[in-house]
């Protein structure tokens, strides 16, 4: 018995160890969003959104625009979290084009400052641009 | 603060159930996962006829119930003196998942995908918005179980705000929940202080913040002890939690089941009828807005890649390294093997269900068409977390003298 309890000992500290003394190797800083430091592609979309969100009114119909499907897709699943209170009408759905993204009013383009052709009014923002249809 | 505050409301909640553990730390611990299993239910019964969330129409009849007059067991300390080699363990390991959390270092991408953005939403409208499963542009994985978003709601509802950093990091406190309910169960400081640091390097290896695994490990956890541990009713809450958190508890359980069910049948019996009534809670909700019923990653293809197997085999190891070198596969197995048959004899309902997984998940992998390492990489470090625990808390039980009679 005692020796199983040192057993137990000797490797809870190991996994301590072998866990925070071993990955804990990047400096401490207040992250800006909750993947931060482990999911940099999906930090640069929360960034964006984030950023975006602050200059899109409460209720407005929105769309993304996004160099690939993927980051469509990406973007609008974190989006239904951050944009909770606006109506999506998104172009990519589940990797799929929809069709419904020319209904919305607030085009949030990411990856480019340039808005399309049918929504001249565009205000930059981090990652990218609000442009208002 | 105000948000993390908020989870303080769990053992209040849960009182009533835990009235019967006679050590207060584990009444305590085990309050906090009833709490929120109530809140669970509670939640979904009041979508489901009507009544808008807030904060006080889900509380007050939470309390309420805690204050019934149920048969009391004088709460004592613990029987085993605190040994602070072992508290002081337990400490860094969870401190360490927590700040993993805060830090960003370890929070689940499904938690800014789909867990945070329905919890959001739930809160929002002060329901299990229908509307938004519904939708033309329902979020993934509808068919999840709610006890996740429902309890990261029930924080935005209380802070009105949803501080996603914070509600991610929350996911440290069910293990912290857990572990004076594990402890009491195997009467073993050093073994609970092994579980806690094996399952908070787990975590934070498997990019476990915010999402459903570390409740589930919590419950799952404390379900297991509680059968070797005698505790039927202990077990049929904790699995009833299991449920409502992910649908692969379901899995799990009729693992565990099996192994409990060559003993003691009765037994098996009831556990899986309080598995069975949780989930018909979640499975009203979904029949009274017309979701589909069920759990749809359940519908397998059973076309099977043997050529996956080479794959499967050589790809395990790595995700099952559990961010500590494999060391919490290891030193359980090491302890077991110096074991009593008749000390093995009694921890069969943990043994039985690890190699009845691994089964299973093999089974699963024969049938992935493509990118079978990668979504091993993603998968494996995740859903091997039930049955490390298993494992180790066979090892306690079985290296343990204290085995409690029936």
């Amino acid at each position: 018995m005692v020796n199983a309890k040192r057993l137990w000992l000797i490797g809870a500290i190991a996994v301590l160890v072998a866990g925070p003394a071993v990955r804990w190797t990047r400096p401490i800083k207040p992250p800006a969003s909750p993947t931060e430091n482990d999911q940099p592609q999906l930090a640069a979309y929360w960034h964006f959104l984030a950023d975006a969100r602050r200059v899109v009114p409460k209720g407005a119909s929105y769309t993304i625009k996004a160099p690939t499907p993927d980051d469509e897709t990406q973007l609008f699943m974190l989006s239904q979290g951050l944009f909770g209170d606006l109506d999506p009408h998104p172009a990519t759905y589940n990797w799929q084009p929809t069709g419904d993204g020319a209904n919305a009013k607030v085009v949030l383009v990411y990856g480019s400052a340039e808005c399309p052709a049918d929504a001249p009014l565009m205000r930059p923002v981090k990652g990218g641009a609000v442009c208002l249809r | 603060m105000i948000y993390a505050l908020s989870y303080l409301a769990f053992p209040l909640f849960g009182w009533s159930l835990a009235k019967r553990i006679e050590d207060r730390a584990a009444r305590i611990g085990f309050a906090f996962l009833a709490g929120a299993l109530l809140l669970t239910i509670e939640a979904t019964l009041f979508t489901i006829v009507g009544i808008r969330w807030s904060v006080w129409a889900l509380a007050i009849p939470l309390i309420a119930a805690s204050l019934l007059p149920v048969e009391d067991r004088r709460p004592r300390l613990s029987g085993q003196a605190w040994r602070l080699s072992s508290t002081g363990i337990v400490a860094i390991a969870i401190a360490h998942f927590f700040f993993s959390n805060l830090t960003a270092q370890s929070v689940s991408p499904d938690f800014v995908l789909f867990w945070g953005p329905k919890a959001a939403r739930f809160a929002l409208s002060h329901s299990l918005d229908p509307h938004f499963l519904l939708s033309r542009y329902p979020p993934p994985r509808v068919d999840y179980p709610p006890l996740v978003p429902i309890v990261e709601a029930w924080g935005a509802l209380v802070a009105k705000d949803f501080p996603w950093i914070t509600a991610a990091s929350m996911s440290a406190i069910w293990l912290l929940a857990a572990v004076p309910v594990i402890r009491w169960l195997t009467q073993s400081w050093e073994a609970t202080a092994f579980w806690t640091a094996a399952m908070c390097a787990s975590q934070v290896f498997s990019g476990g913040g915010g999402n459903a695994e570390a409740m589930l490990i919590a419950y799952l956890s404390v379900g297991a002890a509680a059968i070797v541990a005698n505790r039927t009713t202990i077990a049929a809450i904790a699995f009833a939690g299991a449920t409502l958190t992910k649908e692969e508890a379901f899995i799990t359980i009729a693992a565990i089941l099996i192994g409990v069910a060559i003993r003691n049948i009765k037994q098996a019996l009831i556990l899986g009828a309080a598995s069975v009534m949780s989930a018909c809670v979640w499975f009203a909700y979904q029949w009274r807005f017309g979701l589909p019923i069920g759990y749809s990653r359940f519908n397998t293809q059973h076309h099977f890649f043997w050529s996956n197997l080479p794959t499967i085999f050589s790809e395990a190891p790595k995700s099952l390294a559990a961010g500590c070198w494999g060391l919490a596969w290891l030193i359980p197995l090491a302890i077991l093997v110096t074991r009593s048959r008749e000390q093995l004899k009694d921890v069969m309902p943990l043994l039985v269900p690890i190699p009845l997984l691994f089964g299973f998940f093999v089974f699963l992998y024969l049938q992935y068409e493509s990118a079978l390492a990668m979504r091993m990489w993603w998968i494996l470090p995740r859903i091997s977390q039930p049955p490390m625990s298993l494992l180790i808390l066979a090892a306690a039980f079985a290296s343990s003298d204290r085995m409690r009679a029936p």
